[in-house]
């Protein structure tokens, strides 16, 4: 394969690592608009302890996802509070605040962030997608992604069932930014070098575009939303610059035509079923 | 000195609470928030500075980003709000998201995603009234922002079709059936509201002196924090709040150090969201989050 | 020891008391009727039973162990069940998957197991009862539907089904028959019977009356807030104050 087709597939398969972690918090309800944050906490994290303390990338991107995790948990207990239109505003708040909090944080260079990052290898982006992709199709077939089905659905309801809601919330939020932080790390030793700049509201937005271009009520969804973003310039090169307007364009459309996305839960297993027998 | 930063810092702000207008006035009468309305505003902006490069004087340049954002937020009315006003409450939100990217993208195709520079206005004069400096244009800005807000207020709150809109934003349903034509509300508030954003483009298009496609998401942005810190869905309090933000932008920069400006910022809207989220000057209760 | 014990029940919204002082108890396995005109506070009542709402006097004890403030999802653990006026469906899922939902209460939610060895032994247990469940509510043959594109007869008893799930020892049904022809309030009736048969105690939101005084054990009659009677259909048959009660409203 080609180093320029590897280039490709390495960003698809960290822009499905994104759509992912929009997925799974979106999966119990909630709305989030700041997973660039959790994506700049892996980064960032993963950048110095690579850089500066010499640990080897493998171990550098757990260590820093589970950090993000950590802030992830942190960040879904005081929003469990809000409802609706808080809940999004406050996550896009904290996205926004992680990133300014990053251009006045010097060990991690500031503003001009950090230069020589490097290690990021396609199998490596491979294996965690597909590592990831298995831990979400086991959640979704278990009670847990029955939980968390309910909590999306109605969350009174949920309680009345037995399912404890605020774990739930903030589980799906400590699960999200672990994910966002491997993608985050991941991203900065591809791009080789990692600043601020790199995580503004545009990037949470478009995570959440994967997956409602993709379908929502599937982490299937999140993953074909990525896939046809990033192979969108491929098959319509002479469209390259106006890619994101046709994408725009596409998912306005699509909103009204078909609002819970590509992929639904119904089409998925009307497929399921006519593979059975 | 401390009054010039004041004065700087309400001129900056007044521009951002004309963008808080329109955010708001959305929001109380739909419920739902246009996460466009920044790039709303970024268009507006370059309408603006297009006039102005063919010699539109500024009140012909306001004119024009007036006349562009509002267009173009009537757009996003009919494509992103009317049509999914039966879907799941998120799902508007959502594509107006989509449609801001379709904004900057075209707008970059257009202009270019190098800074575009708002031309020189001739005949500008310097002031100097008890030590504060102040330019004619500045002055201009201060006006337009402030009588363009005094109007809203007005119309708003003392006129029968401000009343239709409040009534609509309070409950629709009976609202429709006091006799409010409530399709005629839906395009005055995005008309408006647009409006309202392209003033605003076009004045900051000329306070800062240029634009880039990607302004608008930060303004946007900024509208949201002056909305939630003056009370969501609450007009007046979205225009203190917007000159609050330019007070503390401004004196950040002049007595700490610019690269603070969005830490500040967005630590308060994040703080005011978890422990305040009904801002400073809180609404009775209505229908409305 | 009691089923439910209500002491010194009360809760104030603002100036109103929505509940007043309530003292009632609940035992065997009986069906309950608890009637009132509108607002006397009975899906407050509800709430509060279910931790939703917490009073602002008083106690609940279920079971001998003071629920008072537990959270809704503790109590629902702990086996009160519960139906909605508005009938809260998990609408995008299947009827199955609505129950199995409910089903899983007991399994701790979060053990590393039951996210990658669902199966065994367990599993088969909870599949038996499922289709017990179903079965009941004559609902088996639909189990593969999006439960929104049921009828409303079906979506109500399906509702009853995953409340039932949890194994409850109270299940509460906020107005069952709402919305049903008489046949369907029959079908629906022999399975509550069932139910009792099996060791449910029952409580009831009712507006039919007739429906109540024939087939409750015993009645709570609310009104603004306070229990002003209870007993047997045939004591509370000739009840001046529950005819006051209801005379004094416009309608039901």
């Amino acid at each position: 394969m080609s180093i320029y087709m590897e280039g490709i597939l390495m960003q698809m398969g960290i822009n499905i690592l994104m759509a992912y972690s929009a997925f799974i918090i979106l999966a119990t309800g909630q709305l989030s608009l700041g997973n660039a944050g959790f994506m700049a906490i892996g980064a960032f994290c993963s950048g110095y302890l690579t850089v500066r303390l010499g640990i080897p990338l493998p171990i550098a991107l757990i260590l820093s996802a589970l950090l993000s995790s950590l802030v992830g948990v942190a960040l879904g207990i005081p929003v469990l509070r809000i409802r609706g239109f808080f809940l999004v505003l406050g996550t896009l708040g904290f996205g926004e605040t992680v990133r300014a909090f990053f251009i006045n944080f010097e060990p991690t260079g500031g503003a001009y962030g950090m230069r020589g990052l490097f290690g990021t290898t396609f199998e490596m982006v491979l294996l965690t997608v597909v590592a990831v992709t298995i831990g979400l199709w086991r959640i979704e077939q278990s009670r847990i992604g029955r939980a968390f089905d309910a909590v999306a659905a109605d969350e009174d309801a949920a309680q009345g069932a037995g399912v404890n809601v605020r774990a739930v919330k903030v589980m799906a939020f400590g699960i999200g930014a672990f994910i966002a932080g491997l993608a985050g790390g991941l991203s900065a030793h591809h791009l080789l070098y990692v600043e601020p700049g790199h995580f503004s509201f545009l990037v949470s937005a478009m995570a959440v575009l994967f997956v409602i271009l993709g379908g929502m009520q599937t982490f299937w969804g999140a993953m074909l939303g990525a896939v046809i973003f990033s192979l969108l310039p491929e098959m319509l090169r002479f469209m390259e610059d106006w890619r994101l307007s046709v994408y725009g364009a596409a998912l306005i459309i699509l909103m009204i035509l078909r609002p819970n996305g590509l992929l639904s839960r119904v089409f998925l297993r009307n497929i399921a079923m006519k593979f059975q027998f | 000195m401390l009054a010039q930063q004041l004065v700087n810092g309400i001129l900056l702000g007044s521009t951002y609470a004309l963008i808080a207008l329109g955010l708001t006035l959305v929001l109380g009468v739909f419920g739902k928030l246009n996460i466009a309305h920044g790039d709303v505003f970024m268009f507006g902006a370059f309408a603006g500075v297009a006039a102005a490069s063919f010699g539109a004087s500024l009140a012909l340049a306001i004119l024009a980003g007036i006349f562009v954002s509002a267009v173009v937020n009537v757009i996003i009315e009919r494509s992103c709000f009317y049509p999914l006003r039966n879907a799941h409450f998120l799902a508007p939100m959502l594509s107006t998201i989509a449609f801001g990217i379709l904004l900057q993208n075209v707008a970059t195709q257009i202009w270019g995603s190098d800074p575009s520079r708002y031309p020189n206005i001739e005949a500008v004069t310097q002031f100097e009234i008890g030590g504060i400096l102040l330019s004619s244009v500045h002055i201009v800005i201060l006006a337009v922002s402030f009588s363009v807000m005094l109007t809203v207020d007005i119309v708003i709150y003392r006129t029968k079709i401000g009343r239709a809109l409040r009534a609509t934003a309070l409950d629709p349903e009976v609202a429709g059936l006091l006799g409010v034509n409530t399709k005629n509300v839906m395009f005055i508030t995005f008309l408006t509201a647009g409006a309202l954003a392209g003033v605003a483009g076009v004045l900051t298009a000329v306070v800062y002196s240029q634009i880039s496609p990607l302004i608008g998401i930060r303004q946007g942005l900024i509208g949201m924090v002056a909305m939630v810190i003056g009370g969501l869905g609450n007009l007046r309090g979205a225009m203190i709040g917007g000159i609050l933000i330019g007070l503390v932008e401004v004196l950040n920069d002049a007595y700490l150090d610019a690269s603070y400006r969005d830490l500040i910022v967005f630590s308060l809207f994040f703080g005011f969201i978890i422990l305040k989220p009904n801002g400073l000057f809180p609404q009775p209760s209505g229908n409305r989050s | 020891m009691s089923t439910l014990e209500l002491k010194n029940l009360s809760k104030g919204f603002g100036g109103v008391r929505a509940l007043d002082k309530i003292n009632l108890s609940i035992e065997d396995a009986s069906v309950y009727g608890l009637i009132g005109p509108n607002g006397a506070g009975k899906t407050t009542l509800f709430n509060v039973l279910t931790g939703f709402i917490k009073p602002t006097a008083g106690s609940v004890h279920f079971l001998g162990q003071d629920i008072t403030s537990k959270k809704p999802y503790e109590i629902a653990r702990l086996g009160i069940a519960r139906t909605y006026q508005n009938i809260q469906l998990f609408k995008n899922m299947t009827v199955s998957e609505n129950v199995s939902t409910a089903q899983n209460y007991r399994a701790p939610i979060g053990g590393l197991k039951t996210i990658f060895w669902a199966g065994g032994k367990g599993e088969a247990k909870l599949n038996e009862n499922l289709e017990y469940l179903l079965d009941l509510m004559g609902l088996w043959n639909k189990r593969n539907l999006i439960s929104m594109d049921l009828s409303y007869g079906e979506q109500r008893r399906l509702e009853i089904a995953r409340a039932c799930a949890m194994n409850p020892k109270l299940l509460l049904l906020d107005e069952p028959t709402a919305g049903m022809n008489e046949v369907e309030t029959d079908q629906l009736w022999a399975r509550i019977d069932e139910l009792r048969r099996n060791g449910l105690d029952v409580v009831l939101v009712e507006h039919d009356m007739k429906l109540v005084m024939e087939r409750c054990d015993h009645i709570f009659v609310l009104n603004f807030g306070q229990l002003i009677a209870q007993g047997s259909p045939s004591e509370l048959r000739n009840n001046k104050d529950v005819i006051d009660a209801y005379l004094g409203k416009e309608e039901d």
